[in-house]
């Protein structure tokens, strides 16, 4: 089923995507079905196991399904200090 | 009175002829603590912030027990063995109140006169140990503000008082939060940090400055605190690593991970975790930072929960690669330093189960919940897969039950090792019967290893004691050619 999201991209992702937000039509059912489709688009180097995910109130990982949700946060890791 | 002195004391007089008892103590040098061997004693102190609040302690006792008179004597430098160290002079009309007093006097000297105490051991090592626990101030108006906070109060300054905090790394983290940890008057506060001053860390590290690059960081900053309090003890240690780490955190209560790369922040998540001490973490980018808590609590997830395998460095960028606002670092160890006291004060974070992320471009801020993650090795109870291999030498004379989990074709071929319980992996019911019908541990064998180290993993998860042969029976057959 293709949905709406509506994308936001935190720290190196932010970097790599040129933007803070993105809105796109997506077939994905996960949230690691999203960013591979994400990764083709902005070349990510990151690999989706190191990428978390914002969706509602919660921090979640790639198996997380979009049903119910039209904001994803996409959360690098960091280590700047 | 309350007085220093670097000579050998002597006793002084106290009270006059209304006084019908007087009770004298003397604190003297041991030659041993915990198990050590001391070989002597060195005592420091700021003479008048001791004077005046030593002063204080004997004003109270002589109000509070009605006493004659009070006075102490407090030695400061090197003592050796058997050399007096305090003197304490209480003269009461009786004897009651002047034994009470005298033992009062005494606790609210350790607890509250800032004089520390460094202990020299025959093995050439020495400590310095806090003789206070209670908020030293440099005067009394220092802590006023924090005393006025219905949160903090007089119960809050000792507990921060009696806090040991660690801060690794003073980048832009522990530049931003150290100055907060001293005024706050942490009783004792550690900064690791091997770096040097580099010019260009100074538009966001502003405990150093233009005369201080190519110095030692950790160094500079402690003395930047002793003047910001001069009653706080802090110390300077070397960089952490994964040989010193353990050492360093065991001597400390709460740990501040101000350091910029994923190898520390994960080997101090591991050992804050393994420890049980709780880690007030955050990492900046650019503009954008993240900050959490992870307590030693079932319910606060931890770094490994969001990344079980630790990114590699670099993959993401750092400070001096990418850039960083200078602001930045300020307003998240400014928020570490928070966190740090909240722990002290309740052992409670606010981010102990969250996590926030703040982007100061928009000043955009999301704060985001935590679980624990089911395959956290940390946090799970999933069980350990560490030391799976055990030889078959070992295992026996251990006296192990010896599960060979080969499948029947192969144990014709090859007999395997004698003794053996044989029990097929293809038919895992019967393997979980026989682990829960036969003493363990278990030594799991196959062929080459491979299947016994999996069945092995399996049995664990069972939650069987098993270990696997490495190189299995064809191992074995090699050995006895």
């Amino acid at each position: 089923m293709r949905r709406t999201v509506r994308v936001e991209f935190c720290a190196s992702l932010r970097d790599q995507a040129g933007r803070a937000v993105t809105q796109l039509e997506t077939e994905a059912t996960t949230c690691g079905d999203l960013y591979r489709e994400l990764q083709e688009r902005y070349a990510f180097t990151l690999p989706e196991s190191l990428v978390k995910f914002g969706l509602g109130n919660e921090i979640c990982g790639g198996e997380s399904v979009l049903e119910g949700h039209d904001v994803v946060v996409l959360i690098p890791p960091v280590c700047g200090g | 009175m309350f007085q220093i002195t670097a000579d050998p004391i002597v006793p002084v007089e106290v009270g006059g002829s209304s006084a019908g008892g007087i009770v004298v103590f003397e604190g003297k040098v041991r030659d041993s603590n915990q198990g050590k061997r001391v070989t002597l004693l060195e005592y420091e102190c700021h003479t008048p912030l001791a004077e005046a609040e030593g002063g204080r302690v004997l004003e109270e006792a002589v109000r509070d027990f009605g006493l004659e008179g009070a006075r102490v004597v407090h030695r400061v430098g090197i003592l050796e063995i058997g050399e007096t160290a305090v003197w304490v002079g209480v003269a009461g009309r009786h004897r009651g109140e002047a034994f009470r007093a005298c033992a009062h006097i005494m606790d609210q000297i350790k607890a509250r006169v800032p004089i520390w105490k460094r202990e020299h051991y025959d093995d050439g090592t020495s400590e310095w140990l806090g003789c206070h626990s209670d908020a030293a101030e440099p005067d009394g108006e220092y802590h006023s503000r924090h005393r006025s906070l219905p949160e903090i109060g007089v119960d809050g300054l000792r507990r921060l008082s009696e806090t040991r905090v660690l801060v690794v790394g003073t980048g832009g983290l522990g530049c931003a939060a150290l100055p907060y940890l001293a005024g706050a008057g942490f009783g004792f506060i550690g900064i690791a940090d091997g770096d040097t001053v580099q010019s260009s860390n100074l538009h966001r590290q502003p405990l150093f400055g233009m005369e201080d690059v190519g110095k030692g960081k950790a160094t500079l900053a402690r003395l930047a605190l002793s003047r910001l309090n001069p009653t706080v003890r802090v110390t300077a240690l070397p960089h952490l690593d994964a040989r010193n780490i353990e050492a360093i955190l065991e001597d400390f209560d709460i740990v501040l991970d101000g350091s910029d790369n994923f190898t520390i922040k994960f080997l101090l998540n591991d050992m804050a975790r393994k420890l049980g001490k709780p880690l007030v973490t955050a990492s900046v980018h650019r503009f954008e930072g993240m900050i959490l808590t992870v307590l030693p609590d079932p319910a606060s997830s931890c770094l490994r929960c969001l990344w079980e395998v630790p990114p590699v460095d670099g993959c993401v960028g750092n400070c001096s690669e990418e850039g960083v606002l200078g602001a930045l670092p300020g307003v998240f160890g400014a928020l570490q330093a928070a966190e740090v006291i909240q722990v002290a004060l309740n052992g409670k974070g606010a981010l102990s189960t969250s996590m926030m992320i703040l982007d100061l471009r928009d000043m955009r801020q999301r704060l985001l919940s935590r679980s624990v993650s089911p395959s956290c090795p940390l946090c799970s109870g999933a069980p350990s897969r560490e030391g799976v291999h055990m030889r078959l030498g070992d295992a026996l004379a251990q006296g192990m039950t010896v599960l060979d989990i080969r499948e029947r074709a192969e144990r014709e071929a090859d007999s395997g090792v004698k003794g053996s319980v044989h029990v097929p992996m293809s038919d895992p019911q019967s393997l979980l019967a026989e682990a829960g019908r036969l003493p363990g541990p278990f030594l799991l064998v196959c062929a080459h290893g491979v299947r016994s180290t999996q069945a092995a993993y399996w049995l664990r998860e069972m939650g069987f004691a098993a270990y696997s042969m490495p190189g299995g029976t064809e191992a074995l057959r090699e050995q006895t050619k």
